[in-house]
């Protein structure tokens, strides 16, 4: 079964930075998040995929049809980034008189059926626009012509937490086709901790690690001394870190270790802490 | 193709009150300072700006990132500016020959061919090397861009200048044997090399530069 999205050992190199051999999927009816920090590569493999940026080698497929050769493929694809690129003097009228030449399967109907749902106005100018309300106009855009997979680059950024909270129930209403896919990058975890079903973490150009959201699910943060550390099965203990106080455990399987040990202390792991015990941790 | 000379289209309608004004005042001053070969010329060359600073538009607000996402290829995108950029000189030229004649009626055939040259020679150099040049170099250089789309038609309209003094000498110097000519066997040559100029950026511009990355 072809995936959505396929990108394969991917290499770009700039001056300061580059992308090392970037392996990424998004499924079929997956939502793949691809979190990291500023600057660490999020949005330079979006532009690789969308040819805006000519990787030096590796392979980016959408739906099996190779995204170099041609950008036909482009219209199984929606792209929201986190900035309105219309000309400030359109309105969604005027977009959508455009948009109608551009894409085969473009709806007016269902464009301003999104618009007046989410309260756009058709007539405002852009510029006239709040910030959210460019943010909705863009995913109008990129919804409007019955997409398949959606790119977002940080499209929820700045975007205040109503906002932000329609923009993900939407995508999830998207996601009830199987044949969809989303990869949706941002630096906001608790977005991508919201909707993804699997998570890849960037650094400094290379994928450190991927994560699933049933793995996220079963981990778990345990707060012991150096004693319990070594008491504990190491199977159970994915990657430790050392606080002022005490250690702290990652665990892979929370339910197992509170079964086991129901005298630690133990919560459940958040993406961010996920993150940051696999970032700065050692593996015990 | 026809989504993006829409959304072109729309723009420069939109600009339709600063056109106006402009072009009004530019007209004023020709009539007033009685420069009937300045109307075709000007008018012609700032059509066809309309279309090569578009370019500036769509970077300063990221359209040309976002077309990109589009099932259109990055060479049809620069393609489409060059055609769009055609049409609205012609429309420029039409409505720059409509001026002169309703201002000038009574304007020589051959002025008004020199002007129609100098539009041709300036607009062409502008659509040849103001399109790649918009497109390559960095934002904050766009004046630099449009200065230097415009060298190859001035380097042109230098020679000819330097044509015509060659012709002045002559004249003078045969006492009246030799009549004096505004050299457009020139202007058609430099003409001509500007048209190949446009048809060799049009050419090779929107391969080489998708072949890029995108700035």
């Amino acid at each position: 079964m072809r995936d959505a999205l396929n990108i394969q050992n991917l290499n770009k190199k700039f001056k300061n930075f580059q992308l090392n051999n970037i392996c990424l999927k998004v499924p079929k009816g997956r939502v793949v998040g691809l979190i990291g920090e500023n600057g660490s590569g999020k949005s330079t493999t979006m532009r690789c995929v969308l040819n805006q940026d000519i990787p030096e080698s590796g392979t980016i497929e959408i739906y099996g049809r190779n995204a170099e050769k041609g950008a036909k493929c482009h219209d199984r694809l929606g792209v929201v980034g986190d900035s309105c690129c219309f000309p400030d003097m359109f309105n969604a009228k005027t977009i959508s008189a455009i948009m109608k030449d551009v894409y085969e399967k473009w709806s007016p109907e269902y464009f301003f059926a999104f618009l007046k749902r989410f309260s756009v106005p058709e007539d405002r100018q852009v510029r006239q626009l709040s910030k959210g309300m460019k943010a909705k106009l863009n995913i109008a855009c990129a919804l409007a012509h019955q997409p398949e997979l959606l790119l977002l680059d940080e499209a929820t950024a700045g975007l205040d937490p109503v906002v932000r909270e329609e923009i993900l129930d939407l995508l999830q209403e998207f996601m009830e086709d199987e044949n969809h896919g989303i990869l949706i990058t941002s630096h906001i975890t608790s977005d991508i901790e919201r909707i993804a079903d699997s998570i890849y973490y960037i650094q400094d150009g290379q994928i450190c690690f991927e994560l699933s959201r049933d793995q996220i699910d079963l981990y778990g943060i345990a707060q012991l001394t150096g004693d319990q550390i070594d008491y504990i099965d190491p199977n159970l203990v994915k990657i430790t870190r050392k606080q002022p106080m005490h250690m702290e455990a990652l665990i892979t399987d929370r339910y197992e270790f509170m079964k086991r040990y129901p005298d630690y202390a133990i919560s459940p792991a958040s993406l961010d802490s996920v993150i940051v015990m696999i970032s700065k941790g050692e593996v015990k | 193709m026809k989504g993006l000379f829409k959304k072109d289209t729309l723009m420069v309608l939109k600009s339709w009150p600063i056109m106006v004004v402009i072009l009004s005042v530019m007209l004023a001053i020709m009539v007033f300072m009685d420069v009937p070969t300045g109307i075709l010329s000007f008018v012609s060359i700032y059509f066809m700006m309309q279309g090569v600073t578009s370019i500036i538009t769509d970077r300063m607000c990221g359209w040309n990132l976002y077309q990109t996402t589009f099932p259109i290829s990055r060479s049809m995108a620069i393609v489409e500016k060059y055609v769009f950029s055609l049409v609205v000189c012609a429309i420029g030229f039409v409505l720059g020959y409509a001026l002169t004649m309703i201002f000038f009626p009574g304007i020589r055939q051959e002025d008004l061919l020199v002007s129609g040259l100098l539009g041709g020679i300036l607009s062409l150099s502008a659509l040849g090397a103001g399109i790649p040049l918009l497109i390559l170099l960095p934002k904050n250089t766009f004046i630099v861009s449009i200065f230097g789309a415009f060298i190859p038609g001035a380097l042109c309209i230098v020679y000819w200048s330097h044509a015509l003094s060659e012709m002045s000498a002559q004249v003078a110097a045969s006492q009246g044997q030799i009549v004096f000519s505004m050299r457009t066997d020139v202007l058609w040559a430099e003409l001509g090399v500007m048209a190949l100029l446009s048809m060799i950026s049009l050419v090779a511009a929107p391969y080489c530069l998708s072949k890029m990355d995108q700035r």
